[in-house]
Formats: structure tokens, C-alpha cells, sequence
């Protein structure tokens, strides 16, 4: 098929193709997918399909001949939900029995397949074309009709029937339509995809997924968990590079979609990372701020036109189809305002007994009407802290994943009540979110999946097979030891400020990282008239104090100025020494204006030995290796 | 060989009466078992540690050659 104009970004893109690699990366969502190719600048993009939608409704609309797909068929969802199908990619790989009847659908329901045992399906009214027009007859009928003519034979009325599609069958038809996007984009054929799933798929779900992906020509590469593939692109170079983050960090991931928030507290070590705590807490989201917000347009419009409109729940066939129309309004004022502060509207045509409505929403307002929501979330953010043992303030960075997390306002809330530290890192704070940056919440995923698609698509060489094996998560690699406490070098000081250790500490490797593990740091060491420099190594204890303060004085008016002011409490990262476990005394060899510089290579091995090789850099410089045994 | 972390700080000189703690042969606190944690599979540094683990035995000596 010949490339379409690519509605988004440059159309020359399918110019240079062979420097590209042919992979995709598709976030496959409950309520919406997206994909990622790589663009010929070598960066990992979201690309929009061919309605120029970069967030793709995961909905599929029957409506006569018409099968729409995408942000089209939510529009269905209006005169012709019964045959609208959403939702689907959550029951992937479930039996029929399995699927909570209560679960509430506005759309097409879930039923038991009429052929297949216990198989989840959804039946649609379709219009299928007629058989073709029979061959034109050449002999004349004499019976009394009118004649045939042998040219432009109308076309015979579509006749109704049913049809029925299986879950995996709609995962299927939606799929394809995202490959198609991409090789639109690409201008050839993608020869390897990665999927992401969330955390709870079973072996079940991902295995149907795996099957639904294949009967839809897609090559799966590897079917990477969410966590997974934020941190694709979250432990790339472009990502920490301008932002000073530490190669080795705690990050939280906030996932906020439309029905579920997913939290994962990831150790990130130089790249590598593993799961510290997870949960997944259903039934909040989005859609719970788009009730909120719903409702509070559905009275401003009974203000002001007098009309009456009960939504959320409604109950009358007006309210609800007047409901759904502000349903999909509101996905556009919720960009908005995620995007502005300013005002944003919200109009839908006819919204009930024929009359219109223009409502508009700034930022303030907005968040303040979602804020029992932003509540929620950090209530569930509080629990997973604490559940893990994990105080907030050792929370290094927080990365946010999911439409929803593309509000300002939610970021603001878990920021000031969340316990954090104030100068944590977000991607509000370093500015990335907005104009689709790489902060933006929306295109994560995807990017991170495309960004691993490439790299494992270029595995080659020997023994690969095992490295795939591996990748896909087959046999036990993965399954690591990690080191319990922080070992570093501390390098003896008299000085005041260094009091509380007797010098100063450099970690060498942090808590928390897989074994086996290697670190290597340079530094430069101030080398006194003795020649001597030396370090001792530690285990150190990591903990806080917390202090209280008077906080400062905000307004000059000293008239109603409150003496007793509320002292407010101030953390204080604190680190004590835990186990001594050698030292190291060198003569410098190689000084020069009082400094000489330093290499110390620490690794822990997979048996839990550890050996530290210290050298003064360059030639002839002193060297040493220190040595304690495994616990 | 593995990225050299280069750090901006300068350490201050040891001082004169410096003398190291006695040796007390202690050792690492033990580490989390195995299987306690499940690295996630992606990214350049993910596969270096299965070559490591899979190819190399763990070790870095032999990773590096
Ligand atoms: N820029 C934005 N600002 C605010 N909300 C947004 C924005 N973009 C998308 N959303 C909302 O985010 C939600 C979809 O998020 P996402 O694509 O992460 O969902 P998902 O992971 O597929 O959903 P689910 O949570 O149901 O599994 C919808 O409620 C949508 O309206
Ligand atoms: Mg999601």
C-alpha cells in the first residue's frame, strides 16, 4: 500500500528509510493505544494514525457497511453504543465466567460466544453487502418484468445480519489497524513490534495477546509490562542528561488512565531496574474526573437554559444520551486545560431538547472541581509508600504515565501533599510535559516500547537465543540477588562541617542494586605534605531527622500578626555508619598543586564478595585492592 | 569496562593524626535472596547483565574482554 500523507509531523519521512529501523512500539491501553516508530533524526515518536490521532481510542463502531475505528467509533457511543465495542483489551485471555457481570458497559455487551465454549464476544448489527448482483442474463425473460439492462446494474440493498466477535477477534481487527498506521508511516513493512500489557496479565492473558497480535501479522518482539517500558525511556541518556538525575535512583511511577491508577516504585541502578512495590487500584481515573466535570457543565447548562439534565448517573434515555454527548466534549476541554491554564470550552450541539451549550473551564477551576480525584491518588500513592516501608523523601524522581497524568493540577497535589521532597524531580518541574515533550505522559510508553523493539530487533551474533529467551522471560535470569545497604568510601576529614561521620562520604554502591554489580568513580583527593591519602570503607545506615521550624513570615501586615505561628517540620537526610569494613592508606605518587586524581572500582559479585581496587590515575600511580568475603 | 563516574567534588586531605579503625573483619550485610526481586527486561543495560549472567558466568573480567 502506498504511504499516506502522514497528518502528523514531516511527510518526508518515509524518504530515508533504510537508516531507520523497521520496528514498532504500540501502548495498548484499555481506553486508548499509541504507537511509536523511530523518525529518521534516530528518536523513538508517536506518530498519529490516519485520523491524526496520536491517543487512539481502543473502540471499534459498527454501523451499517461501516466498520470505524479509533476516536470515531467512541462518536458511536452516542446514537449507536449496542454496537460499539470497548474495553476489550482488559478481558483479553479471559474465559466468560471470569468476566464480572456487573462490570458496567455503555457499550456493545459482553456475551457468550453462541459457538465456542465459554468465550467472552460481542454481537454487532451490521449491514453486509449484497451477494453480487447475479450475472446479467442474456436471455430475455418473458415473464412480465421489465427488461435487465446489461449496464450499471444498481447495486443490491445491504442485507442486515449479525455479527459476532470474539475478544480476540476485535483485539485483532484493532491491532492490525495500528500496524497499518505504522507502515503507513514507515513505508514498509514492520518486522518486529513490542506491546506493552500491565502487570497483572497471567500467563493466560499475555499468551492470548501474543496470539491476537500474530493472527493480526504483527511480529511480536516481546510483550514488555508498563513499568517496563517506562523505563525504556526513562534510562535513556536524553532522558537524565539535562536533568542532573542520578544514574542510580528511586523513581515512582504515577500511572493515571482513564479506569485504573498503576503505581510502581522502581530501584533504577545505572540502568537496570526492578520493581520495589506495585499496585494497581481499579475504578479510578479519568473517568471518575469526567463525572465531575460532567456534572458540573450538566448544571451550569440547566442554569442557564432552564432545561433540566440529571447526569452521572442519568436516568432517562434524554439525560444519558445528553451525558454521553459531554462525555466526548469533554476529552477535548480536558486537553486543554491540561495544556493552558487559561480558559477552556466545552460546546455540544443539541445537548438536549435541542438546545445547545457553550460552557468553559480554566485551570483553577477545574482542578478544584477533580480534586476529591487528585485526593484518591495520592491516598494510593501514601499507601504504596508505606506499605514498601519507603518514606517519601527517598523518592528521587516522580515520572508520570497515562492521559490523565498529563494534568499540571494533579502533579501540583501529589507534589505539595504527597510528603515528597520539595525539590523532587518531575517532569512539570524540569518543563517537559507540554508541546510533547519527552516528559509528556501520554507517549511514554510507546516510545519506550519502540526504543526496545530496535534493540532487541539488532540481538545477532552467538548464543542470542538465550539473550531472547531471557527477554521474553523465559527461565529464571531475571530473578536477581540485590544488595541490602549502601557501601561507599569515606574520606577522613577534621573539618567542623564533617563532624557527624568524621569525613566525607561517597557512596559507591547504593542499596537495592542487582548483583552482580560494578561501580567505578574518579575523583579528585586534596593530599596533604604527608603525601598520604586514604579512605575507609562503610556500610551506612540512611535515615531522617526531622526538625521543627518556624516558618517564615509571609506578609508585612503586622496587624493581625499570630505570634504562635504553626511550626512546620523540615526532613533531614541523615547517614550513619553501620559496618567498617577496611581501609585504605596510599602514598601518592603522582600529586600535582596538592590534588592527585583517584579511581576506585567497587564490585559486589553474584557470591556477595566484594573487592574494591583503588588507583591513582595515570602512570605509575599507586595502586591497591581491597578484599572482604562474602557474609 | 563499565562508565567511570566522575564526581566534582575534591576530598579533603587525610589529616595529620590520622590512624585507620581497627580491621574488624566484618562483612556486607547479606544480600536479598535470589528471586527476591525480577529485573525488568528492557534496555541496553538489562541485556549487558543477561550477557554477564548468561555468557559470563558473572564476571565483569570476562564480560570485558
Ligand atoms: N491531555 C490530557 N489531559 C487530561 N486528560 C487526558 C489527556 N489526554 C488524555 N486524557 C485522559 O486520559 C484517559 C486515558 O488515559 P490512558 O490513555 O492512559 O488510558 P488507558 O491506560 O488506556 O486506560 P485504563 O486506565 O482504562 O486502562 C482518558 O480519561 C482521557 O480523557
Ligand atoms: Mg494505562
Amino acid at each position: 500500500m502506498a504511504p499516506k500523507a502522514a497528518p502528523n509531523g514531516s511527510a518526508e519521512a518515509p524518504i530515508q528509510v533504510s537508516s531507520i529501523p523497521p520496528v514498532v512500539g504500540i501502548n495498548f491501553g484499555n481506553s486508548y493505544a499509541s504507537i511509536a516508530v523511530f523518525t529518521k533524526e534516530g528518536l523513538a515518536e508517536c506518530i498519529a494514525n490516519e485520523d491524526g490521532e496520536r491517543q487512539i481510542a481502543c473502540a471499534i463502531a459498527f454501523h451499517g457497511e461501516e466498520m470505524y475505528i479509533g476516536n470515531q467509533a467512541k462518536h458511536q457511543l452516542i446514537k449507536n453504543s449496542k454496537n460499539t465495542i470497548t474495553g476489550f483489551r482488559n478481558l483479553i485471555g479471559k474465559k466468560f465466567s471470569e468476566i464480572p457481570q456487573s462490570t458496567l458497559n455503555i457499550s456493545a455487551p459482553v456475551i457468550q460466544h453462541p459457538d465456542l465454549a465459554d468465550e467472552p464476544a460481542y454481537k454487532v448489527e451490521v449491514l453486509q453487502p449484497a451477494p453480487s448482483p447475479l450475472p446479467i442474463s442474456h436471455h430475455t425473460s418473458n415473464v412480465n418484468t421489465p427488461a435487465a439492462s446489461n449496464i450499471n446494474t444498481p447495486r443490491s440493498e445491504p442485507i442486515p445480519a449479525t455479527r459476532v466477535l470474539s475478544v480476540s477477534e476485535v483485539t485483532t481487527i484493532f491491532l492490525q489497524s495500528l500496524l497499518q498506521s505504522a507502515e503507513d508511516f514507515l513505508g514498509k513493512k514492520v518486522q518486529g513490534a513490542v506491546i506493552t500489557i500491565p502487570t497483572w496479565f497471567d500467563t493466560t492473558q499475555r499468551a492470548a495477546l501474543a496470539k491476537a497480535a500474530s493472527d493480526a501479522g504483527i511480529p511480536v518482539l516481546q510483550l514488555l509490562e508498563e513499568a517496563g517500558a517506562a523505563a525504556g525511556t526513562t534510562t535513556t541518556p536524553d532522558w537524565s542528561s539535562d536533568a542532573d538525575l542520578p544514574q542510580d535512583r528511586t523513581q515512582l511511577i504515577i500511572d493515571v488512565g482513564a479506569s485504573s491508577v498503576n503505581l510502581t516504585l522502581l530501584s533504577l541502578r545505572s540502568g537496570l531496574s526492578y520493581v520495589l512495590a506495585s499496585s494497581t487500584t481499579p475504578n479510578l481515573g479519568g473517568d471518575l474526573i469526567d463525572d465531575r466535570i460532567i456534572k458540573h457543565f450538566a448544571t451550569e447548562f440547566t442554569k442557564k437554559t432552564k432545561v433540566p439534565l440529571t447526569v452521572c448517573p442519568a436516568t432517562d434515555a434524554a439525560d444519558k444520551r445528553a451525558e454521553a454527548k459531554l462525555r466526548l466534549a469533554i476529552e477535548h476541554t480536558k486537553r486543554t486545560v491540561s495544556a493552558s491554564p487559561g480558559a477552556a470550552t466545552c460546546s455540544v450541539e443539541s445537548l438536549k431538547d435541542g438546545v445547545d451549550f457553550t460552557g468553559s473551564i480554566n485551570r483553577l477551576r477545574f482542578d478544584m472541581v477533580a480534586r476529591p480525584v487528585y485526593q484518591s491518588i495520592v491516598d494510593a500513592v501514601s499507601a504504596l509508600l508505606s506499605g514498601a516501608a519507603v518514606d517519601p523523601h527517598d523518592v528521587n524522581e516522580i515520572v508520570y504515565v497515562g492521559g490523565t497524568a498529563s494534568l499540571p493540577g494533579l502533579d501540583e497535589h501529589i507534589c505539595l501533599t504527597g510528603g515528597f521532597h520539595e525539590d523532587i524531580s518531575t517532569p512539570f518541574a524540569r518543563g517537559t510535559v507540554v508541546g510533547g515533550g519527552e516528559g509528556d505522559p501520554t507517549t511514554i510508553l510507546a516510545r519506550g516500547s519502540a526504543a526496545q523493539a530496535a534493540l532487541v530487533s539488532s540481538l545477532g551474533g552467538e548464543d542470542v537465543k538465550e539473550l531472547k529467551a531471557a527477554v521474553i522471560g523465559e527461565g529464571d535470569a531475571n530473578l536477581v540477588r540485590a544488595t541490602t545497604k549502601t557501601v561507599g568510601a569515606l574520606f577522613p576529614s577534621s573539618a567542623a562541617e564533617d563532624k557527624e561521620l568524621g569525613g566525607v562520604f561517597v557512596p559507591l554502591i547504593q542499596k537495592e542494586t542487582a548483583l552482580p554489580v560494578r561501580r567505578i568513580i574518579e575523583l579528585a583527593v586534596a593530599v596533604p605534605a604527608s603525601s598520604k591519602f586514604a579512605f575507609e570503607l562503610w556500610e551506612v545506615v540512611e535515615g531522617f531527622r526531622t526538625e521543627k521550624v518556624k516558618p517564615p513570615k509571609l506578609s508585612d501586615d503586622e496587624g493581625d500578626d499570630d505570634d504562635d505561628e504553626e511550626e512546620i517540620e523540615v526532613k533531614h537526610r541523615t547517614l550513619t555508619k553501620g559496618t567498617f569494613l577496611g581501609s585504605v592508606v596510599l602514598d601518592a605518587k603522582l600529586a600535582q598543586k596538592g590534588t592527585t586524581t583517584v579511581q576506585i572500582q567497587a564490585i559486589v559479585d553474584i557470591d556477595g564478595d566484594l573487592e574494591v581496587d583503588t588507583r591513582e590515575k595515570g602512570e605509575g600511580g599507586a595502586t591497591n585492592t581491597l578484599k572482604v568475603a562474602a557474609p | 569496562m563499565a562508565d567511570v563516574q566522575v564526581l566534582s567534588i575534591v576530598a579533603p586531605a587525610l589529616p595529620e593524626k590520622y590512624s585507620p579503625p581497627k580491621a574488624s573483619g566484618s562483612r556486607l550485610s547479606p544480600p536479598h535472596p535470589a528471586g527476591h526481586r525480577a529485573l525488568l527486561p528492557v534496555g541496553p543495560a538489562y541485556l549487558d547483565h543477561l550477557r554477564l549472567t548468561i555468557h559470563h558466568k558473572h564476571s565483569f573480567a570476562s564480560f570485558d574482554e
